[in-house]
């Protein structure tokens, strides 16, 4: 079979994505005899590329005008295909990869399928394993028809190397395109600069079990306390008590770190996916039944204020023995 | 203007204890021992039409509101509390009970593009991810069936001064994109803070709502021509559940002031970065 990974040069992911692809190449790279790389770009060419698991045959840089019209990523991939089709072709697992896949596989009357977390070609049929049912259970399903358009799941931090490759094969391809007639008028807002919460060691994520806004900057105070990281669940993100890219989940950050103190979490599906890789999970909920403390390898069933506030004290009795970042209090109250 | 929100009512499935999670020979889930909800993204879809509905740029440009779901009967109760909220139509689409919809989001695509070729819509909000198979596919494969453009990740929309025109906020990678754009045009919403949640109706509402009809739809009624409009593009061929090897250790102090320096001692001591 012939496979292509379609990437974005431009992501502020794009290391992560690789990795993401990576894992999934990996079960199914004996029966790839082809593997090439399409590298959407936009300004500067790329001279550096993520590394890839198995060899690539060539690798394809696209230059489009503007990363946030899928349409016209759309119109060029499909020109691509025409020239040079593909079997499979494997997406990263953001918004875009998602859209790509999901519409190129109808244009081209294939299949496509979003999330995937393992594939496997069994007898030329590509078999693929996804979350459904909210995260709570894994489905294996065949796809029917070819080219299969897959958009990978999201995976913890772990991103690969950039590297040269050989200049004789990468090739690059040029297309017209037309600028969506739809959009009469763009406007980009950027985002607050990143949080760090995806390569932190140490992180505190708070549910809706925070109660309000200014409790959640008193926790902000307990995180810098503690030299932690401050992450979410969906609720407290939607009450407007934190800013969005700090939330933790399937539709947020997936993060690993060594320690995470998950306080007033309940612990749904879409939420422990964010945070199950950790190395060791402490949960704080009010309710013993709460789901969190299936992924949690130490559990306290109480007031996660009061146990953080007596916390804080026993970590600052510590803190001249361990030299914590702050000295002062963050003003969590019983 | 025409509005269709699309949705379907979802089992709570944070009810569910770890063991509840059984399937039968036909890999059905029994959820039906748990209340049902709307999917998160969705009720944002359908809160956010309702304010759409409310902001007329002049008094000729009035909005109708269709809620449409696909279920066998379930989703009327929610259906009713949309047309007590301000929906002014509310349609199920009955799918033969022989066809399995979980998981296969071209077919959902197509019947509601049929439904949406019945009338002139202008404009069809899904939420991002719903439905037991989380597909997260059904608003992109119809905005393909339509031939209209499509905007994923919607956090606002409002209206502009020109009917015909919205103004659409999005989340792209590291930024937010504001867009005025022409319509007709499928909005996907994301996480929306400022329409996280559908409003609530008062008696008078709901007393009014009893009254109005829910519309039923059979895949026959869709139908153009001889073709099927259920196509799996994928055969599910089974279902697992991650079995957790952490068994979590509670810690046990009578006070939390116990609780938090034996959490300390035993488990944070060694592993706090210095």
């Amino acid at each position: 079979m012939k496979a292509a990974i379609v990437l974005n040069a431009g992501s502020i992911s794009l290391q992560q994505q690789a990795h993401e692809i990576n894992s999934i190449l990996n079960t199914i790279e004996a029966g790839i005899h082809r593997l090439e790389l399409w590298l959407f770009y936009r300004d500067k060419k790329p001279e550096l590329f993520p590394e890839i698991n198995g060899s690539l045959s060539s690798i394809k840089l696209i230059k489009q005008e503007s990363v946030y019209y899928p349409e016209s990523c759309l119109q060029l991939l499909e020109r691509l295909m025409g020239q040079y089709p593909m079997d499979i072709l494997v997406f990263a697992g953001d918004g875009l990869g998602e859209e790509l896949s999901t519409r190129l596989a109808y244009r081209l009357n294939g299949s496509s399928c979003l999330k995937v977390e393992e594939c496997h070609l069994k007898s030329d049929r590509l078999e693929v394993k996804k979350p459904v049912y909210g995260n709570n259970l894994t489905a294996r399903f065949v796809l029917e028809s070819s080219p299969y358009l897959l958009s990978v799941a999201k995976k913890a931090n772990s991103p690969v190397k950039m590297i040269p490759h050989e200049l004789k094969n990468i090739k690059e391809c040029v297309f017209d395109r037309a600028q969506p007639a739809w959009v009469k008028e763009t406007r980009i807002i950027c985002d607050e600069p990143e949080t760090g919460l995806v390569i932190a060691d140490l992180v505190l994520v708070v549910g809706q079990g925070a109660n309000n806004k200014k409790a959640v900057e008193v926790l902000q105070g307990f995180a810098d306390t503690i030299g932690a990281h401050l992450g979410a669940s969906r609720p407290v993100v939607m009450n407007a008590w934190i800013d969005m890219n700090r939330l933790i989940g399937a539709s947020g950050l997936i993060i690993s770190p060594k320690i995470c103190i998950a306080a007033g979490v309940s612990g749904t599906g879409v939420f422990s996916v964010g945070i199950k890789n950790s190395k060791f999970i402490v949960a704080i909920n009010i309710d013993a039944n709460a789901p969190i403390f299936n992924i949690a390898d130490v559990g306290i069933v109480g007031d996660m204020h009061e146990i953080l506030f007596e916390l804080e004290k026993v970590i600052k009795a510590g803190n001249g023995k361990n030299g914590f970042h702050s000295q002062a209090g963050s003003g969590i109250e019983k | 203007m025409k509005i269709a929100v699309c949705f379907k009512i979802l089992p709570d499935y944070d009810r569910l204890s770890p063991k509840e999670w059984k399937w039968d020979e036909h890999h059905g889930v029994d959820t039906s021992f748990v209340r049902s909800i709307f999917n998160c993204f969705e009720e944002s879809a359908l809160e956010i039409a309702l304010k759409l509905s409310r902001l007329l740029a002049k008094p000729s440009d009035k909005t109708e509101l269709t809620a449409l779901t696909i279920d066998n009967g379930q989703g009327d109760l929610f259906l009713k509390h949309l047309l007590a909220v301000g929906y002014d139509h509310a349609v199920r689409i009955c799918p033969s009970k022989r066809h399995d919809l979980r998981f296969s989001p071209l077919s959902v695509s197509r019947l509601i593009s049929a439904y949406m070729n019945l009338s002139e819509y202008q404009l069809s909000i899904f939420g991002k991810q719903g439905g037991e198979g989380d597909n997260g596919q059904t608003g992109f494969l119809v905005a393909e069936q339509l031939g209209w453009p499509c905007i994923r990740e919607v956090t606002d929309v409002e209206k502009t001064q020109s009917p015909g025109f919205l103004k659409v906020t999005s989340r792209i990678e590291g930024a937010g994109l504001l867009q005025r754009i022409k319509l007709p045009v499928v909005l996907i919403m994301g996480h929306s803070p400022n329409s996280s949640y559908l409003r609530i109706p008062n008696l008078k509402q709901k007393l009014d709502a009893k009254k109005k009809q829910v519309t039923l739809l059979s895949e026959h009624d869709l139908k153009k021509d001889d073709k099927e409009m259920v196509i799996p593009d994928k055969t599910l061929i089974d279902l697992q559940r991650q079995k957790t090897d952490q068994s979590c250790i509670f810690l046990e102090g009578k006070t939390a002031r116990d609780q938090a320096r034996q959490l300390y001692d035993q488990y944070l001591k060694e592993r706090l970065p210095l």
